[in-house]
């Protein structure tokens, strides 16, 4: 059994969608109790979209909100209903953290921002993940992932020159904002460990992404210079590409990433009149002939087998990978690594969630299947607030909880 | 006001894949002491670099991710180097290892050697994957290691490597609360290594588009969908030649249909059935179509107010100058002049992405190679003044004098 650091840590969590739910899974996961307050009027659209299980389709089953909402519990709350806002503050008043990530004024609405919550729990900590952050002239717009990218300059600065700024085939942010986010809680509740006091914790998803990029902002501000898309190339390395191996859809990414690189490149692929070339033998030089090199390589690598390809590569000191899809990764490389771990969902499917990519001291985090919508209703309102079998049924016939 | 990580010290000895997860540590408020070669790292000698002048102090990489930290620089080739290190270790909460030993070798980092030198050091390190092979690690084959590169682009064009050094940034995240687990799993759980692989950090970032249950499931392979992102086609040109990002959102569907009337007076996703949200999942050309044809009637930055104003999900497609010279992010003050005392010159970079009612978050300046040395190894380290001194002379320890 590993650590469990945020063991005894409450956390009610009004967060939807991705990016504000892998947040709290990261907490989850370092043993922080995690309670995803849900409403069935409200559903979070995160359990409609996303891949599910052959001939089952259901709110509970969508792959992408299991692997959001591991080791968390689930209640259902209608925010709707004073009496909904006030049990809200009742579970606030039993806990360490309180996360959302909605525009900003959708807490203060419910009477659920920071300032009225200290009323209620004075050490409380308050995460907010909005899109674009509470202050500023463009606070209240609003964006998913794509276009949270779109604005950090990650569709400008990807692809090739002469196309469309194509952007990422993921929602990015979406899976880097958590951990921004959950690094910026932690590190609250070790503060407040310390101190006694609570905090209001502001991570706009914009402005964490943004530090996405690599250095092309400071670059643009010091130089005046905004470097343009560069396709798979690189201004540290050449050649420095993706290039065709044998097969539908296969290829290698493959780096010269010193000189010595470069000749073991050649001679793995049998470029030997390349070799030779003493106007290769520098950075500049391949960089002034890159078109070239790249040909050359693509000619060769297409008659390999990416996999082995690679390994000789690989043993030649080459930087060099063949590009893995998902059915590399989970059929090929990660059994037996324990990243994945089948479960037996209760809807009767068998289904595959990831653990965290890290392993402590070995082991992995402890691993339990995403709440079915409202699982944990009566142990959370028993345990937490009193609130009884008779009693807890009358909220629910009065559409408070459900 | 102070920092959350105040009084925690982080040894720093990441390569570049890692180099960000001690930076975002600094920016918490630990002091963070990066242990650096005195000939220069990959992060200090790669481009791009300040007007164009190559130098150890002058490369954007350099600036951005060994901002906030202190700098002590050593001949990592030398053995007394290793000693001095070792020394240093039982005074750090946290050791963040390079992915690559480097010179000092993968031993030095042995679980036990650690363990008997620091007991109360907590260590983070990485793996490029768990069981493949030792590789040469660069960002490139990291995507492609972990799936992230195979989704990246267009069906017809080779897989395309995404702008930031992506796989790089994952590890490093993970890194980064790693080392915050570490420190609050103590003292119950003093010590402690977290391994983070970098295949599956950047398998992470696959959960929606390559989930590993349409494998699972369905044994289908999610590949480059080109422009078409989740939801469909989200990127268009608008009426000046530059781009938006587009997002249909589900909620916003009756505004959209409102918006073509008055925009382009087509009415004909008026009708009941578009009102289903299947049916326009199943019929996603017309809708492109017409969203394309809307953002040819409007500037860029018109047509993103218009959009919002509706509440549709509209943004721009920004590039760096449109970042820098973006009013919100002024307004918010996340772009700020760092005096470079090495550098005689003020720069501009960006604060951290941390707000907190608890302390104000600041750009800093990045150190000179050398800089804190000589502190470093008397405060934390019991050197006395001239045995820095005679490691100076013996080119073990290098030092640079920063004048304010």
């Amino acid at each position: 059994m590993t650590p469990q650091p945020l063991a005894g840590c409450r956390v009610i969590d009004f967060c939807w969608m991705i990016a504000g739910p892998l947040g709290t899974r990261l907490l989850a996961d370092l043993g922080a109790e995690v309670i995803k307050v849900e409403s069935s009027a409200r559903i979070d659209r995160i359990r409609e979209v996303g891949v599910q299980p052959p001939g089952l389709a259901t709110l509970d089953t969508n792959a992408v909100f299991n692997d959001c909402k591991a080791n968390k519990l689930s209640i259902t709350l209608n925010l709707g209903d004073p009496r909904g806002i006030e049990l809200a503050k009742d579970l606030i008043r039993t806990a360490d953290v309180v996360t959302s990530n909605f525009t900003p004024d959708r807490m203060d609405r419910w009477g659920l921002g920071y300032a009225g919550l200290c009323a209620v729990k004075p050490d409380i900590i308050v995460a907010s993940m909005p899109v674009m952050g509470s202050e500023g002239p463009h606070s209240a717009w609003r964006a998913v992932g794509n276009g949270v990218i779109a604005m950090a300059g990650l569709n400008a600065h990807t692809g090739f020159p002469d196309r469309a700024p194509v952007g990422l085939g993921t929602l990015h942010s979406d899976f880097t904002s958590p951990y921004f986010a959950a690094l910026q809680i932690a590190a609250a509740v070790f503060q407040r460990d310390r101190t006694g006091e609570g905090q209001f914790i502001e991570l706009a998803q914009y402005e964490a992404a943004v530090h996405l990029l690599d250095t092309e902002v400071v670059e643009y501000l010091n130089n005046g210079i905004e470097p343009g898309r560069r396709g798979n190339r690189s201004a540290e390395f050449a050649p420095h590409g993706v290039f065709p191996c044998a097969g539908d859809d296969r290829w290698i990414a493959a780096v010269a990433q010193n000189d010595a690189a470069w000749l073991a490149l050649c001679q793995v692929l049998g470029l030997t009149h390349l070799v030779n070339r003493s106007d290769l033998r520098s950075l500049a030089g391949r960089q002034a002939a890159e078109d070239e090199l790249e040909a050359a390589i693509a000619e060769r690598t297409r008659a390999h087998d990416a996999w082995s390809l690679a390994e000789r590569l690989q043993a030649a000191g080459v930087s060099a990978w063949p590009v893995e899809d998902v059915g590399d990764l989970v059929g090929r490389d990660l059994p037996g690594t324990g990243f994945l771990a089948e479960i037996a969902h209760p809807a009767g499917v068998s289904m595959l969630l990831q653990h965290e990519p890290i392993t402590w001291d070995g082991e992995r985090l402890p691993l339990a299947r995403a709440p079915l919508m409202g699982e944990h209703n009566a142990d959370v309102f028993e345990r937490l607030l009193g609130i009884g079998e008779s009693e807890l049924a009358d909220l629910v016939a009065a559409g408070v909880v459900g | 006001m102070s920092f959350p990580l105040a009084g925690v010290t982080v040894l720093d000895l990441a390569d570049e894949s890692l180099v960000l997860a001690p930076r975002l540590l600094a920016d918490l408020g630990a002091d963070v002491i990066r242990i650096e070669s005195s000939r220069g790292d990959g992060v200090r000698t790669r481009p791009p670099f300040l007007q164009d002048l190559p130098g150890v102090e002058r490369s954007f990489a350099h600036i951005l991710y060994n901002a906030g930290k202190r700098s002590l620089a050593l001949d990592l080739e030398h053995s007394e180097a290793h000693q001095l290190i070792s020394r240093l270790l039982p005074a750090a909460d946290v050791l963040i290892a390079p992915m690559e030993p480097g010179p000092l070798g993968g031993e030095f980092f042995d679980d036990a050697r650690v363990r008997a030198l620091a007991p109360n050091l907590g260590v983070v390190d990485a793996v490029f994957s768990r069981n493949g092979p030792s590789v040469a690690v660069t960002d490139l084959i990291g995507t492609a290691a972990g799936g992230l590169l195979y989704l990246n682009g267009y069906p017809e064009d080779p897989p395309n490597l995404p702008a930031g050094k992506l796989a790089y940034k994952q590890v490093a995240l993970a890194a980064a609360l790693g080392a915050m687990s570490l420190l609050l799993a103590r003292p119950d759980s003093a010590g402690g290594r977290i391994t983070v692989s970098m295949q599956e950090a950047v398998m992470t970032t696959t959960i929606q588009t390559a989930n590993e249950n349409y494998w699972h499931w369905h044994r289908s392979r999610p590949g480059r969908r080109g422009l078409a992102n989740v939801g469909g086609q989200t990127v268009f040109p608008a009426k000046d030649g530059r781009w938006v990002s587009f997002y249909q959102h589900p909620p916003a569907w009756e505004a959209f249909v409102e918006w073509v009337v008055e925009a382009l007076g087509d009415g004909r996703f008026r009708s009941g059935e578009w009102a289903d949200g299947l049916f326009r999942f199943q019929n996603q050309q017309p809708i492109t179509d017409a969203t394309a044809a809307l953002c040819l009637t409007l500037p860029r930055d018109d047509l993103v107010r218009e959009a919002q104003r509706r509440g549709i999900l509209v943004v721009p497609v920004q590039g760096a100058a449109d970042i820098a010279g973006d009013p919100h992010l002024r307004a918010r003050n996340f772009f700020q002049t760092v005096p470079y005392e090495q550098l005689g010159a003020d720069l501009h970079v960006t604060r951290p992405p941390f707000v907190s009612s608890a302390y104000e978050s600041v750009a800093r300046r990045a150190p000179a190679l050398g800089e804190h040395s000589r502190e470093v190894l008397t405060s934390l380290a019991g050197y006395t003044e001239a045995e820095v001194d005679r490691l100076v002379r013996a080119d073990v320890v290098a030092v640079a004098e920063v004048l304010a």
